[in-house]
């Protein structure tokens, strides 16, 4: 009866990972949207930060170390996006696998090639990524080869499963190949299309599908604007005439809404993560929602 | 192009040579420039320059409030670092933390070294943290300038259930200023805390906690300190979050046992409640209320009332403006009212605060 009593109790206490299976917890819900693909009913994933939310400024919240100090993996964008944070909690999540450099903890931002490196970067420049710009997630192609690392991490965490997840690999990124080549086909006729963005979030998009940003909203990563940036901003546009102004959906429009009305420019807010609207909850989805939107946009 | 030239930077910017793989990856290899930067701890420098004018001669001028130096690392697999050095009006540079935390050691974080005592919530945040621009009266008066901050061993469980639950136990070396100093060179204090947190929503959490210390005091006897806290706090998830309140309250209780009180003790308690809300990405207001009863261990203030409101300019996250006023009355002097202005400036990497 004892022994019942001490099993039970035990259960519990361990918060019963020994008869679960993979706990993921990653760090944006485009990573969370990929790890649930493929790792399916074999992993339980959580996201830290919202879709709504700029993953730079989350809040290192002591509840976000329950779920962590159960996790079997960590999943982090990197390039100094989550450092904010992110080492916070991993050291309070007293789990000492999660720790960088153990198998537990996956920068995927290993697996990529990034932009607007910027080794000699100090403050007076903003809020600026020494390593790369970190919103990499929104170029598809870019998507794929997290996935395969994702994959490959998996696998290692659970040979037992192996082959599932290798099969719901191909799957996946037999899935996204296909968009990504429909994406790429519909967008193609905007080539070469002007843009003005507000922070640098789209800009792995923009490479992908051959856009041209010549300016930003944001004078300097994380700078609100003022009202002379936005006068040169206007100028700007007036003399490269540009068509479009794309901004996140959780900044002020404000200031995208007057150098629109200035210039004639067609302003889109659209969502900046997976998740960032209800139709958008997948890191497919919020793909189509950025190119439909566009599509649509710029066809009128 | 672009890849040759970041090749070429990080070749003879930094000494060292890079490499692209088959996707375009670039990798660093060798150099004494990035690859030993990147080991250097991560360094962070405070500056807190006051000025203040008020009713009471000594509290007028412009001065440097303190001056920090917070560097930081894991040592190596097993250990995490942390050292914190001050220097409080631009004088003596002194170490106000320097502590290896465990890193390899499930389910708990052993400390040992120099480190601030987890009593209450107040205890815990360094100068350029606090929510205002002093700290509240209670921990002035209680624990002293120097906090109750001194040299021993920690251990913090989080517990395993299903919401945040931490444990933390300390010994900690008595003599110390403040709450304690104890008589004997030897005497060793504890420190003890239970601390919960519960999400409301995703935006919201309500943390309490309680907290108790035991220590010799400089006539041989016991003092004792009891502490409750609560705080809801409430962090927009839109976007960069700026929309934020959070509201503290934190309740302590002093008894110092002495040659002519007996095992009676002295008794004197404080408690404070501070509201600080940002109302948009780069301005915050706040207030902080302050009552402290009995304070036998400072006789000039029996019974003690303060108000102080503020207004703070955060231009980014690594400087801020910030002017308060308040007004404080007792039953021993006439009232009296201060105006303080801060600049806070902090360069380097600075680790995040913990919520």
């Amino acid at each position: 009866m004892r022994i019942r009593a001490l099993l039970i109790l035990s259960f519990f206490l361990c918060g019963r990972s020994l008869f679960a299976d993979l706990k993921v917890v990653t760090t944006t819900e485009d990573l969370a949207s990929i790890t649930r693909s493929i790792g399916g009913e074999l992993v339980k994933v959580t996201s830290i930060a919202k879709g709504i939310q700029d993953p730079h400024y989350v809040e290192a919240k002591p509840s976000y170390l329950v779920g962590l100090s159960r996790a079997d993996l960590v999943v982090s964008i990197g390039l100094a996006l989550e450092s904010g944070w992110l080492p916070l909690l991993l050291r309070g999540a007293r789990r000492p696998n999660l720790l960088m450099g153990n198998p537990g903890f996956l920068d995927v931002s290993t697996a990529i090639n990034p932009i607007e490196v910027n080794l000699s970067a100090d403050r007076s420049e903003g809020d600026v990524h020494p390593f790369g710009n970190p919103h990499y997630m929104a170029d598809p192609e870019r998507g794929l080869l997290v996935a395969e690392k994702i994959a490959s991490r998996l696998k290692e965490l659970d040979p037992s499963n192996s082959r599932k997840f290798e099969a719901q690999y191909q799957a996946y990124a037999k899935g996204l190949r296909q968009n990504i080549f429909q994406w790429k086909h519909r967008l193609s006729k905007f080539k070469g299309t002007k843009v003005i963005g507000y922070h640098k979030t789209f800009n792995y998009f923009f490479v992908s599908f051959d856009f041209l940003p010549i300016g930003f909203i944001e004078p300097k990563p994380g700078i609100p604007p003022t009202a002379q940036h936005v006068l040169s901003l206007i100028e700007l546009a007036k003399k490269e005439k540009v068509k479009l102004i794309l901004m996140e959906n959780f900044f002020d429009p404000k200031p995208a809404r007057t150098i629109a009305e200035k210039t004639g420019a067609k302003l889109l807010i659209l969502p900046a993560y997976t998740g960032g609207e209800e139709k958008c909850s997948t890191y497919e989805a919020w793909l189509e929602c950025l190119v439909s939107a566009l599509e649509k946009e710029l066809l009128t | 192009m672009r890849k040759a030239l970041v090749l070429a930077l990080i070749s003879f910017g930094l000494n060292c040579y890079g490499e692209q793989d088959r996707l375009g990856n670039v990798k660093v290899f060798g150099g004494s420039g990035l690859v030993d930067r990147s080991l250097n701890p991560a360094i962070s420098v405070n500056a807190l320059f006051l000025g203040s004018y008020g009713s009471a001669a000594e509290s007028v001028g412009l001065n440097i409030q303190e001056v920090e130096g917070i560097f930081s690392a894991s040592i190596d697999p097993y250990f995490f670092g942390m050292v914190v050095l001050t220097s409080e009006g631009g004088q003596s540079l002194g170490v106000e933390e320097a502590y290896a935390s465990t890193l390899s050691v499930p389910h708990v974080t052993l400390k040992a070294g120099k480190f601030l005592g987890n009593f209450g919530k107040n205890n815990l945040l360094h100068t350029h943290a606090q929510p205002l621009v002093d700290r509240p009266l209670v921990n002035r008066i209680l624990f002293g300038e120097e906090a109750l901050n001194s040299v021993g061993v920690e251990a913090d469980l989080l517990v395993p259930v299903s919401w945040y639950f931490d444990l933390i136990v300390a010994a900690i070396n008595g003599k110390m200023a403040g709450p304690f100093n104890a008589y004997h060179d030897e005497s060793v204090a504890g420190v003890a805390r239970m601390e919960h947190l519960f999400d409301l929503s995703d935006e919201t959490t309500l943390g309490i906690g309680t907290s108790y210390a035991i220590g010799e005091n400089e006539e041989k006897r016991i003092n004792h300190y009891v502490g409750a806290d609560a705080v809801i706090k409430y962090v927009s998830t839109k976007g960069r979050g700026d929309f934020a309140i959070a509201w503290t309250n934190e309740f302590i209780y002093g008894r110092r046992n002495g040659i002519m009180t007996g095992d009676l003790g002295e008794k004197s308690w404080g408690v404070y409640s501070s509201v600080v809300v940002r109302i948009q990405r780069r301005f915050w207001i706040g207030s902080r209320f302050d009552f402290l009863k009995k304070v036998d261990l400072a006789p000039d203030f029996p019974r003690t009332t303060a108000e102080n409101l503020l207004v703070a300019y955060v231009p980014s996250e690594f400087s801020a403006i910030r002017l308060q006023g308040g007004l404080t009355q007792t039953n021993a002097h006439a009232d009296q009212w201060q105006v303080l202005l801060q600049l806070i400036i902090s360069m380097g990497s600075h680790p995040a605060h913990a919520y």
